[in-house]
């Protein structure tokens, strides 16, 4: 008898226990807890690539989905084309979350034909059901999504117009019309997407695209510095996906960054003219043309993160980097000493080397018929302009003050001396790059 | 062995001799540690090496900056020249050899201006950590103190008006940027 009263109050002195750590614990507190998935940018990887040495396109050598992960979020980490389209990168984000067989659309498809692409090409399905896989295909990330079963996405760079895209589709279908009876454009999924988070984000657009001359052969080398950066160069043979199977080229499992750049660079897809394309959407007269078309939904929290890792030129003293610009102008914007190495030669004055081809910190573009871009585009993160972070031009804007409205562009801010790679965790302590992750948790989780 | 020694310890007197013909005029310029007799301080290079009252040059700066920039040498030539600047100085050598390296790429000019923002941003950088040093202080005699609210409110007083004290607006805002916070934080300027 004696020992069953034992028992039983240590029944109870354990369930008072457990009580009190759950009102403890922050998650008590969030008002939701629905799946994140987190979507890369360009040239970005998903979880399967540059296996090795344990490097993650989210974190580097830290890991921000685990991270999550470990506050007892349900967090999926995506994976799309490095150097497609954001229709083509929707495309694959809605399949691959939800299950099923991309489809890039009948009209879509036959606009970019004569660039070689396919509206359902083989390689680019994931399975629904993990139990009925007969094809063994990847896994979907989450196919109970729908409007009962919410997202939170969170985006890097090229991401977040991928993701705005794939809103834009999902609630209003494509605006070209009928693109042949595709899951993804029949319209009316409201309410599927709770939050979208969108970090360092080229809204509108990027003028590193207009300082590269050479898109084809930059690409190959922006890749190939990536690996490095991966701890994955040299002799190994690290697996980097195009996902290009939508223009008929095709990885082979082996295929170095080098060879299959080599292997393809005369095919259609990588002309300048193929607007169905990375490049072209990443450019200010892209951007602005993809913003013609997606809007800000009234459905979604948006919010927005900018980063800066230039400074105004000085004649001395500032915390640039003197040996690509040893001297500077107050007018023009210069790479910090600190902002990751391939990109510092682009992010300044001038491209270094090149015959004074003007860099993103001093490009400015007056033709009538394009994006105009002035003094305010200088400063930059190595890639972005922090101006074009904030909000897709011409679209609902507010600075966020601790409340969140829907239907706008919520934007938290920017983090100075943050290079493009530093706000994902690249070459940076846990501690520099955690509470930028912790902040977006707080916010999303408390909507 | 020892005669070709003796001949290359000779060339290189005689090479020494005749190079200060293509740099300017020499002038003796006071207060500066580790400089060239030759070169001679602007007024940029002055203030930079100020303290905060006399420090406000930043129309001199750009200036500077301009005269720099008209000079004829390309960006990529520059960047060069510094890459080879920094291997020099790995390897060992000398400012004199900074100098020559630098006028002989480009002209005495500029390797003079280069030599000047050198000595301005040692001098700025002697100037910040001596100023976190003294920062650093304070918040250790706060640590060492009662530590409560009041003490700890006081101890960042006394840091701003440290900081105010030691540089002025336009390099408080530098000074930001070359001491970045530990934590990530957002900006919304």
């Amino acid at each position: 008898m004696m020992r069953r009263i034992v028992v039983q109050a240590a029944g109870h002195v354990a369930q008072l226990t457990i009580a009190a750590a759950c009102l403890a614990m922050p998650q008590a507190q969030a008002a939701n807890n629905f799946p994140v998935v987190m979507v890369h940018g360009f040239l970005g990887f998903g979880t399967d690539e540059l296996q090795g040495t344990g490097f993650l396109y989210w974190g580097g050598t830290n890991d921000i989905a685990g991270h999550l992960s470990g506050a007892n979020h349900q967090v999926y980490v995506a994976g799309v084309g490095p150097v497609s389209s954001n229709w083509d990168r929707a495309v694959e984000l809605y399949y691959q979350i939800k299950g099923g067989c991309a489809d890039y659309g009948a009209k879509h498809t036959a606009a970019y034909a004569a660039f070689g692409a396919i509206q359902t090409p083989a390689g680019k399905c994931w399975a629904a059901d993990p139990n009925n896989n007969p094809n063994h295909y990847p896994v979907a990330l989450y196919p109970a999504w729908d409007a009962n079963h919410p997202i939170h996405l969170i985006s890097h760079s090229q991401g977040g117009q991928t993701v705005r895209t794939l809103i834009q589709l999902m609630e209003n279908g494509s605006p070209n019309g009928n693109e042949g009876g595709g899951d993804l454009y029949t319209g009316g999924k409201v309410g599927w997407v709770k939050s979208a988070t969108t970090i360092s984000t080229p809204h509108n657009g990027t003028t590193l695209r207009d300082v590269i001359v050479d898109y084809v052969p930059k690409v190959s080398e922006l890749a190939g510095q990536i690996v490095q950066v991966a701890g994955l160069g040299g002799s190994t043979n690290p697996v980097y996906k195009f996902r290009l199977e939508q223009f008929g080229l095709a990885q082979g499992p082996a295929e170095s960054i080098s060879d299959f750049i080599s292997r393809t660079q005369g095919a259609p897809f990588w002309q300048l003219a193929n607007h169905d394309s990375a490049q072209w959407d990443l450019g200010p007269d892209g951007a602005r043309e993809l913003n013609s078309w997606v809007r800000t939904s009234p459905n979604v929290y948006y919010y927005s993160i900018g980063s800066d890792a230039t400074e105004q030129g000085s004649w001395c003293c500032n915390g640039t980097d003197r040996i690509i610009a040893p001297f500077q102008s107050s007018s023009y914007q210069y790479a910090r000493d600190d902002m990751i190495f391939f990109t510092k030669n682009t992010a300044g004055e001038w491209v270094v080397p090149s015959i004074l081809q003007r860099g993103m910190g001093s490009y400015t573009q007056t033709d009538p018929s394009r994006v105009l871009i002035d003094s305010s585009w200088f400063a930059n993160d190595g890639v972005v302009n922090t101006v074009s972070m904030k909000a897709p031009a011409g679209q609902p804007v507010r600075n966020y003050n601790g409340s969140s409205v829907r239907g706008t562009w919520n934007y938290l801010g920017y983090y100075s001396t943050y290079d493009h790679f530093d706000v994902i965790g690249w070459l940076q302590p846990a501690s520099g790059v955690y509470p930028i992750y912790d902040n977006i948790a707080g916010i999303i989780f408390g909507l | 062995m020892p005669h070709a020694c003796a001949g290359a310890a000779v060339l290189a007197v005689l090479l020494y001799a005749a190079w200060p013909a293509a740099a300017p005029e020499r002038t003796a310029v006071v207060d500066h540690d580790n400089y060239f007799a030759f070169v001679k301080a602007t007024p940029v290079a002055a203030a930079a090496r100020a303290p905060a009252a006399a420090a406000a040059a930043g129309t001199q700066r750009d200036a500077a900056a301009n005269n720099a920039a008209d000079l004829p040498a390309s960006p990529t030539a520059l960047a060069h020249m510094e890459a080879e600047v920094q291997t020099l100085r790995q390897q060992g050598a000398d400012e004199q050899a900074v100098y020559r390296l630098r006028a002989h790429r480009v002209n005495a000019q500029m390797a003079a201006q280069l030599a000047e923002r050198e000595q301005a941003e040692t001098a700025w950088q002697r100037r910040v950590q001596a100023y976190r040093a003294e920062r650093d202080l304070l918040a250790t005699s706060s640590r060492d103190g009662s530590g409560d609210a009041t003490g700890n409110a006081d101890v960042q007083a006394a840091q701003v008006r440290l900081r105010a004290q030691r540089f002025t607006p336009d390099e408080q805002a530098r000074l930001d940027a070359s001491l970045p916070p530990a934590q990530p934080q957002l900006r919304l300027d």
